[in-house]
C-alpha cells in the first residue's frame, strides 16, 4: 500500500425517501460518495453524491385469514398467536439477509481494488494507485441496526 | 502511534487579514504518489499525463454539430413529444428534397438511438433479483417468500472511477490522510481525511 492513495468509500442510504413505488414492490435509494471530496465540496456540487442503486423493501408477512384458519385446524398444538410469530422472525431474517446479500453483490466490483490499488486518474491530471476502504454508512437508527445485524424493540426478559 | 509514519508541515492560512498558522501532519503510508497510466512512480516535478481529449470537430456518436445541436435541442432543451419529432423530421427531408439531402434523424426511435449511443457521463443501469431460498411451509408459503425482489444498481468501481477523474474537483479533493493542529495543540476537523477514522485506517494497515 506504500505510495498509493486511500479513497474511503461512503454510503448512505434512507428509507424515507422512498419516492418509487409500484405495486407490491417497493424501493428506496442507495448513494455512494469518496472520503477525499471535502465536506463542502459534497454538499453543493451535484455529481459528487452519487445514486448507485434502489434497495428492496420486502412487504411485511401476508398472513391471510384463510392461511390462519388452515393453521388452526391442522396443529391443535400450535396457535395463531404462535404462528405468527414465527413467520415474523422468519421474515425479520429474510429482510436482514436480502439486505446484506444485495450489498455484497453491488459492493463486490471495489472488493478487488481494497487489497490491490488499481490505477486511477485524479482530479489534478495525474494517474495515483487507488485503495479502496469502505469507511462510512450514513442511515437512521432502523437502518443501523439492519446494517449491524442488530435487533431492536426486543426485550430478554 | 503514527509518528514514524507522518511528516509535519507548517499551513499558513489568511482569515481576517491575520496570518493563522498551524500544524499538518500527513501521512506518509498513503502517500498518494503520482504514477503513469501503468501505476509505475513518476520521478518528482513531472507533470501529469496528459487526458486523451477529442478533436473539437469530433461529434461522435453524432455525425455532425448540427446532428449534436438539433438533438439537443429537441431532447434537453425543448422536450418535444415524440409524435412531434416525428413530424418535425418529415417537413425537414421534405424540404431538403430539393438539395438532395434529408432532416438529421428519421424520426423519434433514430434520435434516442443516437443518444443511448453516446459514450460519456452516466455509468449504466443494471438488475438482479434476489429469492428467498428456505424451504416453503406447508400448506400455504407467504407471498414475502415466492415473488421475487428486483434489484437496480450501477457498478460502484465504475462510479468511483468517474468520481475520481472529475477535473471540476480539482482543488477540492484531499489525496492522503491528515492531522491538523492549531498552535495550541488543539486538533481541527474539517474534511473526512482529517477525521480519526482515515488516519487510524492508514497507520493500522502496517
Amino acid at each position: 500500500m506504500h505510495g498509493a492513495m486511500m479513497v474511503p468509500i461512503i454510503l448512505g442510504s434512507d428509507k424515507t425517501t422512498v419516492s418509487v413505488a409500484t405495486g407490491q414492490n417497493d424501493y428506496y435509494p442507495l448513494y455512494l460518495s469518496i472520503g477525499n471530496l471535502h465536506n463542502n465540496t459534497r454538499r453543493a456540487h451535484c455529481n459528487s453524491l452519487v445514486l448507485i442503486a434502489f434497495l428492496a423493501i420486502p412487504k411485511s408477512p401476508y398472513f391471510s385469514h384463510k392461511v390462519a384458519f388452515i393453521i388452526l385446524i391442522r396443529s391443535s398444538t400450535t396457535t395463531i398467536a404462535d404462528r405468527e410469530n414465527e413467520d415474523t422472525a422468519e421474515f425479520r431474517k429474510f429482510r436482514h439477509q436480502l439486505f446484506h446479500t444485495t450489498l455484497a453483490y453491488i459492493l463486490s466490483s471495489l472488493r478487488r481494488g481494497m487489497s490491490k490499488p488499481e490505477v486511477q486518474r485524479c482530479p489534478d491530471g495525474h494517474f495515483r494507485r487507488a485503495a479502496y476502504a469502505l469507511a462510512a454508512y450514513i442511515a437512521d437508527y432502523p437502518e443501523q441496526v439492519l446494517l449491524s445485524c442488530l435487533v431492536q424493540g426486543w426485550c430478554a426478559l | 502511534m503514527g509518528h514514524s509514519h507522518s511528516c509535519v508541515r507548517e499551513n499558513h492560512t489568511i482569515l481576517d487579514g491575520k496570518s493563522i498558522c498551524s500544524l499538518v501532519q500527513h501521512n506518509l503510508i498513503f502517500l498518494a504518489t503520482p504514477t503513469n497510466k501503468f501505476g509505475s512512480d513518476l520521478p518528482p516535478g513531472v507533470g501529469p499525463t496528459p487526458r486523451d481529449v477529442p478533436h473539437k470537430d469530433d461529434w461522435y456518436p453524432f455525425t455532425s454539430r448540427i446532428e449534436f445541436e438539433t438533438a439537443e435541442f429537441l431532447f434537453t432543451e425543448n422536450q418535444m413529444p415524440q409524435g412531434h419529432v416525428d413530424r418535425l423530421m418529415q417537413l425537414w427531408t421534405a424540404s431538403m428534397l430539393h438539395h438532395n439531402d434529408r432532416a438529421p434523424y428519421s424520426g423519434h426511435a433514430d434520435l434516442h438511438c443516437v443518444i443511448d449511443a453516446i459514450p460519456h457521463g452516466d455509468v449504466p443501469w443494471k438488475s438482479f433479483q434476489v429469492h428467498y431460498s428456505g424451504n416453503l411451509p406447508e400448506p400455504v408459503a407467504p407471498s414475502w417468500m415466492t415473488k421475487g425482489y428486483n434489484i437496480w444498481f450501477r457498478d460502484p468501481n465504475t462510479v468511483v472511477k468517474n468520481l475520481l477523474s472529475n477535473p471540476d474537483f480539482h482543488g477540492h479533493f484531499d489525496y492522503t490522510p491528515y492531522r491538523e493542529f492549531e498552535p495550541t495543540g488543539q486538533c481541527r476537523w474539517e474534511n473526512f481525511m482529517s477525521g480519526n477514522w482515515a488516519w487510524r485506517h492508514a497507520v493500522h494497515f502496517f
